[in-house]
């Protein structure tokens, strides 16, 4: 059996609010793809961001080769051979694939200390050959999809001569062709020798490459398994640890359309977008970047507004052309970004809570400090928000309580219609589950929930119908029962669904 | 929908305390304006040893007559930083004004009627600087800087450099009459300080304004019509503009296109004194006006010391960065920058 090449040892990491990694064990053999597997908060990217040397751990150590190595920074690992691929891909569209690859260092100088571009070129053509793909390292980025991307980052750490490569959800952008392309490529490399650490959250891809298999949930090692040792079952059961009152979607309560989108157009984002969201229901949107299911909110909400199509809310067709716009017309939004766009980051939670409902608080123009307070009050203990008062600044919470804070403004108003989009990026598994099931609990009270989302097992948890966008358009539409994750994702990626038409 | 929904989480919820466990009186410490008046009333002492002329009627009177226009604009100063914006223009607007009142009253307009006139063309300032903001999108910066110089541009060419005298002489009464042994402009500079403090603090239109300066996207998505508040916190500025405009007009008895330049950047250093700050959603009105008191009082202090004017400049610079700096090293300490 070969020797470990690199290892972290009891490994902790804390955040403020949050441990997000306690004592955590992991390793990974030169020539094996080692699998890493946590729901979304597990502590997955942090120990990805240790290894990295992006993040140095609070306590215990990492091992190259049987040695402890400090990792202060990603150079040192990087000149260790750890090379490392993020989920926010780090090219820069407007260079060339070749000056991609050696962005951060050129391999060769002239002596007038100018960058020797042939040898460039050539040797990021060997990286790419590397991967078994013949693309042409002059091209710009730019002109590459998003599995040729991938492919660039990948030969951009094998040109630093790495040993271990770190993929973090690698295939999440991906179509399944791309996806296929991708492992084809992660078995030669693992074949050449290197260690593969595979960051996902993604069960079925588990089984397809990985050798080995470990699990982490709320910061801690729970297994580690052959993967010839194990079930899925067996690692669905370990990840999530507890019988989850899982998410289920809501029964569809009504017949009667509660939002009703007809031809919802603003070229080229969106094209001709029509769909019918009953009381009660949650209607999921899948797709990947740019696909136009963002934009399907932010029109709704007013925030770009459509050029054309019909939008009824109730029964009452409107033109939404600002938020407020939206809010008249009973339909509220959570954006995807809490940081920047849902919270007020410098002001305490009460102000935040309160900030859709201030007529509630407003009594002839003057605003009733303590009724605030108690409204906040309420919603804090309601959603079980971490947080020692209703004064504390919204900033210094976790993600989780963060997006409850958010959410509870929504609550507060009382839309008929609620867009969330990417309700739960960011937040650790216990405010996943808690936003799940508010969600589901507000769907059952009759409130309709258009849920925005990339993440798939949230989207097949929670919806009712699932509309899949691709190129600004629908796509085509899954029932809760039918959708399974390789449906979505074969429609997010354009390719022809193999769906009854009367179904769309 | 009191109701608790079956929501389930991992860890049993903490009890929430609805007031911090900190107690009133450490909050109160805390905050920008106890510590300004503090350090004013040391000032006050300090100064009150070395001279026997700082505590007396005649020169408290000198002082509160002197700060009541830069008193008024801190006001609106106050709003406008706590919405996240900045008016440079509000020194030219204040000389504007003297002039535009003057010239109305020696055309034969009423006195009111010239009042009325004058507020009114401040209210459009204010429209047009916000309009100019937030419709163009240009920088409160340059929007502002740009109608800095339009205004004390108009103003000159409105009196080709003069001065604008012999103002009918019921126009003195504001700034020369006397109620209570001070003139009553004393008593205008205190109401519209103390309205505009319980307005920031209370109403809901003000509240707005901190929303906007404290996240302007956060609060469209919250359906707070930020342009709307944005354009608001600028004709407060500009109207308030014009009230110390009408108000020093009367104190001197004409109106002068060369009054307040570089007022404006006193009157920030007031108000971010006292509180406010220049990302916007902090700040309060009282701060702006205590920051106004202590650099009244240091002005006046320097010059019963008989210090050469020219360090003036020089200290009350350096005051500034000592009590932000000061405030944000606190901060830093807390966590909260």
């Amino acid at each position: 059996m070969p020797s470990v090449l690199l290892e972290a040892r009891e490994i902790s990491k804390s955040f403020p609010g949050t441990r997000a990694l306690d004592r955590v064990h992991f390793e990974v053999l030169p020539g094996e793809v080692h699998a890493v597997v946590g729901e979304n908060g597990a502590g997955k990217t942090t120990l990805m961001m240790i290894l990295a040397g992006v993040l140095q751990p609070d306590e215990g150590a990492v091992l190259w080769d049987g040695a402890v190595v400090p990792l202060t920074d990603s150079r040192t690992a990087q000149g260790l051979g750890i090379g490392t691929v993020f989920q926010e891909l780090s090219l820069v569209p407007g260079l060339s694939i070749g000056e991609n690859i050696f962005l951060t260092r050129s391999p060769a100088r002239t002596a007038l200390g100018l960058v020797e571009w042939r040898r460039v070129y050539a040797e990021a053509q060997v990286a790419l050959a590397q991967l078994g793909i013949g693309v042409d390292p002059m091209l710009p980025v730019s002109s590459l999809g998003m599995g040729a991307r991938q492919m660039v980052e990948i030969a951009k750490a094998l040109s630093m001569r790495c040993r271990v490569l770190l993929l973090d959800e690698p295939t999440s952008a991906l179509s399944p062709v791309e996806v296929d392309r991708l492992f084809t490529a992660i078995r030669a490399l693992r074949d050449q020798g290197l260690g593969i650490v595979f960051i996902t959250h993604r069960i079925a891809e588990v089984f397809q490459i990985a050798d080995r298999v470990t699990i982490l949930r709320d910061g801690h090692t729970v297994a580690m398994h052959e993967i010839s040792g194990v079930t899925p079952d067996q690692v669905v059961h370990a990840m999530v640890g507890r019988t989850l009152g899982k998410a289920t979607r809501p029964p569809p309560s009504s017949s009667t359309p509660m939002l009703e989108v007809a031809g919802l157009s603003r070229p080229p984002v969106l094209e001709d977008v029509s769909f019918s969201l009953n009381a009660g229901e949650i209607l999921g949107v899948a797709g990947l970047p740019d696909s136009g299911r963002e934009e399907i909110g932010r029109a709704l909400f007013g925030i770009e507004p459509a050029l054309r199509g019909t939008v009824r809310v109730n029964g009452h067709s409107l033109q939404i052309r600002s938020p407020q716009d939206a809010l008249r017309a009973g339909i509220g939004y959570l954006p995807p970004d809490r940081r920047t766009l849902g919270l007020f980051l410098r002001m305490p939670v009460k102000d935040n809570i309160v900030v859709t409902a201030l007529n509630q608080i407003t009594r002839s123009g003057i605003v009733d400090d303590g009724h605030a307070t108690i409204i906040a009050a309420r919603y804090v203990d309601r959603l079980q928000i971490h947080s020692p008062s209703v004064s504390q600044v919204v900033g210094r919470l976790s993600g989780g309580n963060q997006q409850k804070v958010a959410l509870s403004k929504w609550l507060l108003r009382r839309p008929r219609v609620l867009i969330v989009d990417g309700p739960t990026i960011g937040v650790d598994v216990g405010a996943r589950v808690a936003i799940h099931q508010l969600l589901y609990q507000l769907a059952a009270d009759g409130m309709s929930i258009l849920l925005l989302s990339t993440d798939l097992p949230e989207l097949l948890g929670l919806s009712n119908y699932i509309i899949v966008m691709n190129g600004g358009r629908v796509a085509g539409t899954l029932s809760g029962d039918e959708a399974s994750e390789r449906r979505v994702m074969t429609l997010a990626a354009g390719q022809p669904a193999q769906l009854d038409p009367a179904d769309v | 929908m009191d109701q608790k929904p079956s929501v389930a989480s991992a860890r049993p919820g903490a009890p929430v305390r609805i007031h911090s466990g900190m107690g009133s009186l450490v909050k109160l410490l805390r905050m920008r304006e106890v510590l300004l008046f503090a350090v004013t009333v040391a000032l006050s002492l300090a100064i009150s040893r070395m001279t026997p002329y700082f505590l007396t009627a005649g020169n408290l009177k000198a002082m509160l007559i002197g700060m009541v226009p830069t008193a008024i604009i801190a006001v609106g100063m106050a709003i406008v930083l706590v919405g996240g914006g900045l008016d440079l223009s509000v020194g030219s607007v204040m000389a504007l004004s003297g002039t535009v009142a003057g010239l109305l009253m020696l055309k034969g307009a009423s006195i009111w009627l010239a009042l009325m006139l004058t507020l009114i063309s401040g209210a459009l300032i204010g429209l047009a600087n916000g309009l100019v903001i937030t419709r163009i999108r240009v920088n409160p910066l340059i929007a502002t800087l740009g109608m800095m110089t339009i205004a004390r541009g108009i103003a000159f060419v409105a009196t080709e450099g003069f001065s604008v005298s012999g103002l009918p002489e019921g126009f003195a009464y504001w700034g020369q009459g006397s109620v209570l042994q001070v003139p009553p402009m004393v008593f205008v500079m205190a109401a519209l300080v103390i309205a505009g403090d319980l307005a920031l603090r209370k109403t809901k239109v003000m509240r707005e304004v901190y929303y906007v300066g404290g996240n302007e996207r956060a609060a469209l998505l919250s359906g707070i019509p930020v342009n709307r508040v944005k354009v608001t916190t600028y004709m407060i500025s500009a109207v308030l503009a014009a009230v110390a405009g009408i108000m020093l007009a009367s104190r001197l008895m004409s109106g002068t296109p060369t009054a307040g330049i570089g007022l404006e950047l006193n009157v920030i250093a007031a108000a971010v004194l006292g509180g406010a700050s220049l990302v916007g959603g902090e700040g309060s009105v009282l701060g702006a006006f205590l920051g106004t008191v202590f650099m009244t009082i240091l002005g006046n202090s320097m010059i019963l010391l008989a210090v050469s004017i020219y360090w003036q400049g020089v200290a009350s610079g350096l005051v500034l960065i000592t009590v932000v700096g000061i405030d944000m090293f606190v901060r830093t300490r807390r966590g909260e920058a």
